[in-house]
């Protein structure tokens, strides 16, 4: 077992944020957690998305709930657990299921806000994960 | 496989709670548990924080009433004040005190907003029926303090214009030594622009009210916060100038200093949720967040404790509201050393506390990674010495 944590490079404004599993590297994941704003005029539409693909074809796509009032913050972390959504005012909370996927080298995991409203973005993105070497 | 219970620190009130995995183990957590002990109070009932067992009576009758942000400096986030629009929201005191014969003293912190209506009453005390006794207000829209004192519409004392009608908070007393009525702002001495004879005294209070005229018209448009009414004392000029020195500190050494004072009841204004509470597990890696773990379940809005079990591989969280049992479905949660589990209560109020925190966790993956060394023995192995002889 070799528990690692990953941060993305997000150049804000940006919906979208991208992990891609390194060469030699077998991941399997145990969370994707990232903060976002939220600008006035996402609701009722906004969602989060976590897609992951093989390089080319998307093999899964697990949605997020939008929560809390506008303007203000997003937090959303996929993992292996039931759906939930919490909001104190603007502060959003969410949590969407993830299974444990175990991603060979090359694949990508894209994080999306859709819906978004004009000034929406990411802040910051972390992938926890176990890792294991590969030959290939 | 062994199973261990760890028990953290737990900090002091208006805290969140959290504990690192410490070196050389690696927690494979079964279940974490503790208990939110929430303010006392709800939305109907005003605690009086005195001790002197004062409770008033909320009535919340227009929206948009609601709890906000306190005013006290430093603390806007936890402590709450009490805001209204133009309505009839008022908390009612079934206690006389400002009797105008004797000292007295009445502290509060206030922000007006800028519009709303021409008379905001503070605090008022009357008989229960006809005469006003005491009464401070503020007069729209030019931002003047009046005094009012045995007959509605006499003012004892008016200070022109001292009131910022700009949504700005500020600390307020009023103190009659049998002589004197002495207006602070902020710790200082406003001066009074007229000052006339208090009137006949009529009758004896009974009865009082924060945010509203008892007799006749008037309301209150802002935050009103932290009322203190002392009997029988005429606070200096210094213990004024303490009280507000505490508040720009923050609401735990405020409240102390008031209560300092002995006052005749301290009502916080602060029973009512503002948007309830919300807890978040939260999982680090010593540094980075990995995992913020909502419960998805209602907000706490009533009074607590309430009692928490994270637990992994359930199906889904669950809530007994009334005997504030909260379930919440957690991941599997495999965390080497460094890594830290604890809350972030969305909303946590500056009285609310955790205790009784544990932690419940195998050591089943640690020992499939790194199997206990034949030498190095777990704590309380015992070893035993036998001696074996034998018989040439």
């Amino acid at each position: 077992m070799l528990l690692s944590v990953a941060q993305a490079t997000i150049v804000v404004p940006s919906l979208s944020f991208v992990f891609v599993v390194p060469g030699q590297q077998r991941w399997t994941l145990r969370s994707v957690r990232a903060n976002c704003t939220r600008d006035v005029g996402g609701s009722p539409n906004r969602a989060y998305t976590l897609s992951i693909t093989d390089g080319t074809t998307v093999v899964a796509a697990i949605g997020a709930d939008d929560a809390g009032t506008e303007p203000g913050t997003g937090e959303i972390t996929w993992a292996p657990a039931p759906a939930a959504h919490v909001a104190v005012a603007g502060a959003g909370v969410t949590l969407a299921p993830l299974p444990p996927f175990v991603l060979n080298p090359g694949y990508v995991i894209t994080g999306a806000i859709l819906g978004a409203a004009p000034a929406d973005t990411w802040v910051s993105a972390a992938v926890w994960y176990d890792f294991a070497y590969t030959a290939t | 496989m062994a199973l261990y219970v760890t028990r953290p620190n737990v900090p002091g009130p208006g805290a969140d709670w959290s504990t690192a995995v410490p070196g050389q183990y690696l927690y494979n957590v079964t279940g974490v548990a503790a208990t939110l002990t929430t303010q006392p109070g709800t939305a109907t009932v005003a605690a009086d924080a005195s001790g002197n067992a004062r409770p008033g009576t909320y009535h919340l009758t227009i929206p948009p009433q609601r709890f906000v942000a306190g005013i006290v400096p430093g603390d806007t986030a936890l402590q709450t004040g009490f805001t209204i629009g133009s309505g009839n929201t008022h908390v009612d005191l079934p206690y006389g005190t400002l009797d105008w014969t004797n000292p007295w003293s009445l502290t509060w912190w206030a922000a007006q907003s800028p519009s709303g209506d021409p008379a905001d009453f503070v605090y008022v005390s009357t008989d229960g029926s006809t005469h006003v006794v005491v009464g401070v207000e503020v007069a729209r829209p030019g931002g003047d303090l009046n005094v009012d004192a045995s007959a509605i519409g006499t003012a004892w004392a008016t200070a022109t214009g001292v009131v910022p009608l700009d949504g700005s908070g500020h600390f307020w007393a009023l103190t009659w030594n049998g002589t004197t009525l002495v207006l602070y702002r902020d710790g200082a001495v406003i001066p009074w622009a007229t000052t006339g004879t208090p009137g006949p005294v009529l009758t004896i209070p009974t009865v009082a009210r924060i945010a509203g005229a008892l007799i006749g018209g008037g309301t209150y448009t802002g935050i009103i916060d932290e009322v203190a009414p002392f009997a029988g004392v005429a606070l200096s000029a210094g213990q004024v100038s303490t009280l507000y020195v505490a508040g720009l500190v923050g609401i735990a050494n405020y409240s102390a200093a008031v209560l300092a004072l002995t006052p005749f009841a301290y009502y916080h204004l602060d029973d009512g949720a503002s948007t309830g509470r919300q807890v978040v597990l939260e999982i680090t890696d010593g540094t980075t967040v990995v995992e913020a773990i909502p419960s998805g379940l209602a907000e706490l809005n009533a009074a607590g404790p309430f009692f928490y079990s994270w637990q992994p591989k359930l199906a889904a969280s669950s809530e007994n509201a009334p005997a504030g049992l909260i379930t919440v479905a957690i991941p599997p949660l495999i965390l080497p050393a460094g890594y830290t589990i604890g809350v972030r209560t969305l909303d946590l109020f500056a009285l609310d506390r955790w205790s009784d925190v544990t932690v419940w966790w195998d050591d089943n993956i640690q020992q499939a990674l790194t199997p206990y060394n034949p030498y190095a023995y777990p704590p309380g192995a015992r070893l035993v010495y036998r001696q074996e002889t034998s018989t040439p």
